[in-house]
């Protein structure tokens, strides 16, 4: 089952053409690793299919509805796709599980049900034991660990990742990418903005892009890598 | 409604752990508030103030009447304070019992008071000194005789606890700088509401100079019947000013009318003063460290805030702190005594 797709994809920035003409698709429990040299659209793309940014052309489709067609962007980020980023992805002064709520709470979601939600998500994380500690009291990788939680509450199948290992020592680094291969594993479609060639054995599909268009494509999925 | 419960939360522990850009909040909005408020509750509780230390001030005269430099006509309040007068060209002959009877009839007791410099035990210290017959019966409650006896002739004084506990015996002689004298004490006596105060009390000119009209000097007097507005409006308007024991006792009366009016009108114009301020200062108050700020909100907007969810969680910022500071500012604005 496709969870978001993207067809002809173009985005403009003036006279840069960030993204020049894309088509992809993530399914439900598919791992897309993004590879390709700084500058050649990958965050474009991963803000594009995500909601938070709008193509200069083509279609963006989450879970069957088409973007451009979709008024309040911002209620279908809060119910459909999870952001987790390299750093600073959590607010300083709320602590892991208020991070967690936040989501849901924008959603309407009562504070006590937000809660035990959040609860229940830091714990498939591994990271209950950090839930009512703030962020600069967490490792590196608790922090991670604790916004892929919150990029998961409210069962949220899509999940864009933009180099969340990229702050990490390799050890860390891997753990993040182990969860994110076992949440992909539970059904969720995760798209992986990396640098580190290592992971792209972790991933269903590898994509290269450059001068934001993809350039090569391919399963390298590899037993053996993992 | 939880998502503004959340914004509450992100402000309020932003607000905890920006505490500089807090405090500077809290001073641009909350000084001005304190400031106003104070001033406002200044004015409402001079009328309670006066009334209550009536009995130093008056003993159990009826009116106390306060000498003008000029003859001009007398601006004050109720209570008798926030006396003003138009400065004339030349000043006028004293003051006499005689003039002040012919305008309003009763028995005068003369009063004047000053601050001069005793030298005590460990060097010379500034002493109050309040000259008035306290033997007189319309002087009673003004000073509480503790021990010994009034002053009855001139050179001789009461002082107050205060200078018993800097060394000063009855039977010592003090001597008094500027005016140069020497005077001796015959008894101890309690000012009823300046408790700590350095204070003798001397017969008129018993120790200080004669004092001219508008030095602080005049007679406390004994009518008939009690001294109305009417009655002060009248003497203001010949030059003297007046501190009259039914009007302060009464002041609710004479602010009936004119005075409630002039009540509304300052608490309408300390609102507005408030209100302006704060829409004036609130936004520069808040650009401190929005850039800071700003990292924070696009957060929230990856994570699903509409524009609408992320101007509550700015709107939740001044909610907290500009409430915090207006409280703050407002509660130590009406303290009282402070
Ligand atoms: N907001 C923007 N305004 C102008 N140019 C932008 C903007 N965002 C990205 N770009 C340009 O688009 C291209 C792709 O950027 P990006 O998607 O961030 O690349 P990557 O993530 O692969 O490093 C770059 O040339 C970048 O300079
Ligand atoms: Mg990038």
């Amino acid at each position: 089952m496709t969870v978001v797709s993207l067809r002809d994809v173009t985005r403009e920035h003036g006279e840069v053409r960030a993204l020049g003409g894309v088509s992809l698709d993530v399914s439900a429990g598919e791992l897309v690793a993004v590879m390709g040299p700084s500058g050649s659209g990958k965050s474009t793309l991963l803000n594009v299919a995500g909601g938070l940014d709008r193509p200069t052309s083509g279609t963006v489709t989450i879970e069957g509805e088409d973007l451009a067609a979709v008024k309040d962007l911002a209620a279908l980020r809060r119910t459909s796709v999870g952001y987790v980023f390299q750093d600073l992805n959590l607010i300083p002064s709320l602590t892991a599980a208020e991070n967690v709520m936040l989501p849901r709470e924008l959603d309407g979601v009562r504070t006590g049900r937000a809660r035990d939600e959040a609860l229940a998500v830091l714990a498939e994380v591994g990271a209950a034991e950090v839930a009512d500690r703030f962020p600069e009291e967490l490792s590196g990788g608790q922090r991670q660990r604790v916004a892929i939680a919150r990029a998961l509450t409210g069962e949220r199948r899509l999940l864009l990742a933009d180099e969340p290992t990229g702050a990490l020592d390799t050890a860390t680094g891997d753990e993040i990418l182990q969860l994110l291969r076992t949440r992909c594993d539970e059904g969720a479609a995760v798209l992986l903005v990396t640098h580190e060639p290592r992971y792209a054995g972790w991933a269903d599909r590898v994509i290269y892009l450059r001068d934001g268009r993809i350039v090569e494509s391919g399963a390298v999925r590899m037993e053996s890598a993992r | 409604m939880s998502a503004f419960r959340a914004a509450l939360r992100i402000s309020r522990r932003d607000a905890l752990r920006a505490k500089g850009r807090t405090a500077l909040i809290m001073v641009m909005i909350g000084l001005p508030v304190l400031v106003i408020t104070a001033m406002f509750t200044g004015s409402a509780t001079t009328n309670v103030t006066m009334r209550e230390k009536l009995g130093s001030v008056l003993g159990a005269a009826d009116a106390r009447i306060v000498t003008r430099p000029f003859r001009t006509r007398v601006e004050q309040n109720p209570d008798g304070t926030g006396i003003g007068q138009p400065s004339a060209k030349r000043r006028e002959r004293p003051w006499t019992p005689g003039e002040i009877g012919a305008l309003l009839p009763g028995r005068l007791l003369r009063y004047q008071a000053n601050v001069v410099e005793a030298r005590l035990a460990d060097g010379f210290d500034r002493v109050d000194v309040m000259e008035a017959d306290l033997r007189d019966p319309m002087t009673g409650g003004m000073r509480r005789l503790v021990e010994g006896r009034f002053a009855t002739a001139p050179g001789e004084v009461t002082v107050s606890p205060e200078l018993v506990d800097r060394g000063v015996r009855i039977g010592d002689t003090i001597t008094v700088w500027r005016p140069d004298r020497t005077v001796r004490v015959v008894g101890v006596a309690e000012h009823p509401n300046r408790p700590g105060v350095l204070e003798m009390v001397a017969l008129p000119e018993g120790l200080l100079p004669h004092q001219n009209d508008g030095n602080d000097s005049g007679w406390l007097i004994d009518t008939a019947a009690p001294v109305q507005w009417s009655d002060v409006r009248r003497l203001n308007k010949a030059g003297l000013a007046v501190q009259s024991r039914a009007v302060i006792e009464s002041s609710d009366a004479v602010s009936s009318g004119p005075m409630d009016m002039h009540r509304l009108v300052q608490v309408g114009v300390s609102v507005l003063l408030v209100v302006t301020e704060t829409v004036l200062l609130a936004g520069p108050a808040f650009a401190v460290g929005l850039r800071r700020r700003r990292r924070e909100l696009a957060v929230i907007a990856a994570q699903g805030a509409s524009a609408r969810q992320l101007k509550a969680i700015v709107l939740a910022d001044g909610l907290v702190l500009g409430g915090a500071a207006a409280l703050l500012g407002g509660r130590s604005g009406s303290a009282p005594g402070c």
